[in-house]
């Protein structure tokens, strides 16, 4: 069997020979090079290097940050990505940003909330949408479950409806502290200040805030 | 062969003797021993190409090209969704319009109603399944939304994020892997019908069909018919070279056999169905019947029919002649061809045949829903990525990638570069196609950025303009000046008055002598009008008084990082800066002083759909809100009554549009930058070779800039006066007017209210109030009360 297989292979071999192959079409010579900035005029001043990528890896490589701050300068600053350890769901296969530039990138593993230790002390505004309440339920129940992360991420959609509440800016703000993250504590309760008008109460939050924030 | 040269002599002579004379013996072992040789040189030859078939079989299942998204449409009962804009999304989302929707991924409108039934989608947080809406939409936005099913009220909705390209490696393959189970049958029977009928019974090659199709191609005298199964091809795809040579074949058809022998069918069946080439889009090869169906049909592969199965099927055989675009009738006899193959088979019925070929194409138009239509945010979105991820990574494990990228503002912006330079070029009788430009618009207060153009023809992945043309901004710095100086309240207000009078500094080289644009002086005149008439002058003379290097300093504070000379011109736009770098500074003005760094990427989620990572939200406070908003309402004046007033016959002055024109020398660029309550947005434009192009802000990039808006429509500007701000009435300049400042600096007689001192100018600060004034009825405020009254 192991002999005549091939044979029988090899005769049937000729004979596809005989036949031709099934019309293929190529793909053209691509005109413009990856990067693209073949083209480009007098005031080119960013290229990116075309780098040569490996095609088949044999298993599906790890994704792997690396710091490439400063290769390729976009022009404004870097965000610093967050990993994502909520709901359990962190992924085996990957420590992204584990390494990352400057130790810009942290990772915030939330935390299982200790009782006692937050209350929400202000009301939502009156003037808030059906909309920005259901979202800010979620992220309490987000919160109280110890996802942080994902608590933050309903805020931040909440302010993508309403970007100048002054009421979630400063939910995000107690989000944030809570995760450690005083700088943007701070900055977030600034911000919240900047369109709190006469909202004496969140006013006096903010600035509470901040200055443990500080601490 | 060269094992076959190998004779063993000595066995031979052997065997010689015992056969006395006999003549067939020795040859008949003489043979027996060269096919043993020869087999088992073939055999170790089959070991090695066994090996390099489990390579690339194995390999190729993970080479996918992370998949870019653009941000879920969100609804909710007052969002400021139009119907044209709902429809549009659903459109570009692949929705079947139908008479009353049911199944996913189908919508229906009746009135202001519209009805649809998503399909399931994996958020970021959270899986979201198929669900039955009912919204209903006015001229002025969403106003109810209910379930589809139970009538209940759905305070917030999202649709799924559409599919906008891809990030693929440098040879340029593109795909969209489908599992098996996601291949529909009818393209599975539509594949066996055309290509190769035994797939699930011969052992890689179908002998029957080769001699059938040789038999075929020798009686026409050409190619009719080819006799390649299903595992050949996936094989001969595998080597992607058009070398047709004998080797090739005899090493095809070893490699099909070794591949069934180690694989299941259906493992062969999906491979070969992310694998097979079906079309090209510029440099970009469509291969996999998953991108196909996006690219083609701008549906996922598992909601395809059956003309639209044979139609993908049929092209298999020449992925350039079936065209469904470029040659629409060819690849519909096609189809109508592969559906009477699919009924002589038995997989159709005559009805199901018939109805078939009826179908329209069902091809979606190009660059519309199909993939890879923003190759200049992807490509902003790729930058951003591959300083979190190694290339390899991006282009091969399947990333998704959740971004910001608004498809509807992003639409909008293209059509208004390409419609309005075009149009620009025809009213000045400019030579056609010289004029280039690029937009990037972004949301202030998150900066997340909702689209990018890199230039007049939008699908064109080459020079990308919003992000490396990197050109003087001319005026667009001078409210980097201005806030620099309100920064300083003791010294400057809105009603500082200035001297718009020529100035000459020495510079390394010679004495710079910078002009005004229409080359006149224009004597004492408010800070706010400086600012709001574009002077050169008394900008000059301003930056100069407060120093070069304050500007630079706050220029870097609002997100500039590029190196620049910190030079007299700087305070004229000599700093060379891209769009999107612009865009940066303009959202910290935007946001009241407080920069976000621009994002245009939310979360990315690993092959599995689970969430690797996100970019969150930041703010730092860059500029005391206090001065930006001082300068926000004088950036308003710019466009209510100044060098950029011709906004007004592109978006209401309702809107309160706060902007700035920028020119450069010889009228070279032509800028606009300004934002309303929702948007911040840049333009662009200019000549790639940097000539003249006869345009000023206004009459260039100001008209690219109102296009856009003027379809967008975004929201009013209302800012709100930051804590340390105050309001009052004063006379400047003989009128009346509401001057905002700030407490403790409100503008006495000697800022130019009441009656302007000659003998002040800005380089001789104004001195402060004697006494602070921190509430807003100071005995100053009593005195302006009192004038007006």
């Amino acid at each position: 069997m192991k002999t005549t297989l091939p044979l029988a292979l090899l005769g049937l071999a000729f004979a596809l020979a005989a036949c031709t192959p099934a019309v293929r079409q190529g793909p053209p010579a691509p005109i413009i090079g990856p990067g693209g900035a073949g083209a480009g005029p007098v005031t080119t001043t960013q290229k990116t290097p075309a780098g040569n990528v490996a095609v088949t890896p044999l298993e599906p490589p790890k994704v792997q940050a690396i710091s490439q701050d400063g290769a390729q300068p976009l022009g404004f600053q870097r965000v610093a990505p967050e990993v994502v350890a909520a709901g359990g769901a962190a992924p085996a296969a990957s420590s992204p940003a584990a390494k990352s530039a400057a130790g810009a990138a942290e990772a915030r593993v939330s935390a299982p909330p200790r009782p006692g230790t937050e209350t929400v002390a202000l009301a939502t505004p009156a003037g808030t949408s059906k909309a920005v309440k259901t979202l800010l339920q979620q992220a309490d129940l987000q919160r109280a479950s110890g996802d942080l992360t994902g608590a933050a991420a309903t805020l931040e959609r909440a302010l993508r409806i309403e970007p100048e509440s002054a009421y979630v800016w400063n939910r995000l703000a107690h989000v944030r502290l809570k995760q450690g993250q005083n700088g943007l504590a701070a900055e977030l309760a600034a911000k919240s200040n900047a369109f709190a008008g006469a909202d004496d109460a969140v006013r006096r939050d903010n600035d509470a805030l901040i200055a443990r924030a500080g601490r | 062969m060269p094992a076959g040269r190998r004779s063993p002599p000595r066995r031979s002579k052997r065997r010689t003797r015992r056969a006395r004379g006999g003549f067939l013996r020795p040859l008949v072992t003489l043979l027996v021993l060269l096919a043993l040789a020869g087999g088992g040189a073939l055999w170790l030859y089959s070991m090695h190409l066994a090996d390099t078939v489990r390579v690339k079989f194995e390999g190729k299942r993970w080479a996918v090209p992370a998949r870019v998204y653009g941000r879920p449409m969100e609804l909710w009962a007052g969002a400021l969704v139009r119907p044209e804009q709902l429809a549009a999304e659903l459109e570009r989302l692949g929705y079947r319009k139908v008479a009353k929707a049911s199944e996913p991924a189908t919508w229906s409108q009746a009135g202001n109603r519209y009805l649809f039934s998503t399909r399931p989608f994996q958020f970021w947080d959270a899986a979201e399944p198929s669900r039955l809406v009912d919204v209903r939409v006015g001229p002025g936005g969403v106003e109810q939304i209910t379930d589809g099913r139970t009538g209940a009220d759905v305070p917030i909705f999202r649709l799924e994020a559409p599919l906008i390209g891809s990030i693929y490696p440098s040879h340029h393959e593109d795909r969209v892997l489908v599992r098996r189970d996601e291949i529909p049958k009818a393209l599975v029977d539509a594949l066996m019908a055309v290509e190769d009928r035994d797939f699930y019974s011969h052992f890689g090659l179908d002998p029957k069909a080769l001699l059938r199709a040789s038999f075929a191609n020798l009686r026409a005298g050409r190619v009719v018919q080819g006799g390649s199964t299903l595992t050949q091809q996936l094989v001969k795809n595998f080597f992607l070279t058009e070398e047709r040579t004998l080797t090739r074949k005899l090493n095809e058809a070893l490699m099909a056999v070794i591949l069934e022998t180690r694989y299941a069918k259906d493992e062969i069946l999906e491979a070969y169905a992310n694998e097979i080439y079906l079309g090209q889009d510029g440099e970009r090869a469509i291969h996999g019947f998953g991108l196909a169906s996006y690219y083609f049909l701008n549906r996922p592969l598992a909601e395809i029919d059956l003309p639209q199965a044979a139609l993908l099927a049929g092209m298999v055989r020449g992925p350039s002649l079936y065209d469904p675009r470029r040659h629409p009738e060819r690849a519909r006899k096609r189809r109508d061809l592969v559906l009477e193959m699919m009924r002589d088979e038995g997989f159709i019925t005559d009805e199901q045949a018939n109805a078939a070929k009826a179908a329209d194409l069902g091809v979606a138009p190009r660059g519309k829903g199909s993939s890879a239509a923003y190759p200049a945010f992807v490509d902003l979105v790729r930058r951003q990525l591959r300083r979190d991820y190694r290339e390899e990574d991006l282009t091969s494990v399947g990333l998704r990638i959740y971004t910001t990228l608004d498809p509807w503002v992003q639409d909008r912006a293209q059509q208004a570069v390409a419609n309005r330079l075009a149009q620009i070029e025809k009213e000045r009788k400019l030579p056609p196609d010289t004029l280039e430009g690029a937009v990037v618009v972004a949301s202030p207060q998150g900066g997340e950025v909702l689209a990018v153009v890199g230039g007049r023809d939008a699908q064109y992945r080459g020079f990308n303009r919003a992000l490396d043309a990197v050109r003087p901004i001319g005026s667009l710095v001078k409210p980097a000046v201005y806030l620099a100086a309100l920064a300083m309240p003791e010294r400057y207000s809105l009603a500082t008055p200035l001297e718009d009078e020529p100035v000459r500094i020495k510079v390394p080289g010679g004495v710079w002598a910078p002009e005004n644009y229409d080359r006149r002086a224009h004597g004492t005149v408010p800070l706010t009008t400086a600012l709001v008439q574009s002077y050169n002058l008394a900008t000059v003379r301003l930056g100069m008084a407060i120093g070069v290097e304050r500007v630079a300093k706050m220029l870097r504070s609002l997100g500039v990082e590029r190196s620049m000379d910190v030079v007299p011109s700087l305070l004229l736009g000599s700093v060379s800066l891209s769009p999107v770098e612009v865009a940066q500074v303009y959202q910290a003005l935007a946001a009241g002083g407080f920069r976000t760094p621009l994002r245009t990427i939310r979360e990315v989620l690993d092959e599995k759909a689970r969430p690797l990572q996100r970019y969150p939200l930041t703010v730092q406070r860059a500029v005391d809100s206090g001065p930006v908003y001082l300068l926000a309402t004088a950036m308003q004046e710019v466009v209510r009554s100044g060098t950029g007033r011709p906004l007004a016959s592109f978006v209401s002055s309702e809107v309160g549009v706060a902007g700035k024109t920028g020119t450069t020398d010889g009228l070279r660029d032509s800028w606009f930058a300004a934002f309303a309550g929702d948007m911040v947005a840049v333009a662009w434009v200019g000549r790639d070779d940097n000539k003249p192009t006869g345009l000023s802000g206004a009459a260039g990039a100001l008209r690219v800039w109102g296009e856009l808006m003027k379809d967008v429509r975004p929201a009013r500007l209302a800012l709100t006066p930051p804590e340390t701000v105050a309001m009052d009435w004063a006379t400047c300049g003989g009128d009346s007017e509401r001057v905002a400042y700030l407490k403790g600096h409100p503008p006495g007689p000697a800022q130019g209210c009441g009656s302007v001192s000659p003998a002040l100018s800005d380089d001789s600060p104004v001195p402060a109030p004697s006494a602070p004034h921190a509430r807003q009825d100071d005995p100053i405020t009593r005195f302006f009360k009192s004038l007006v009254r």
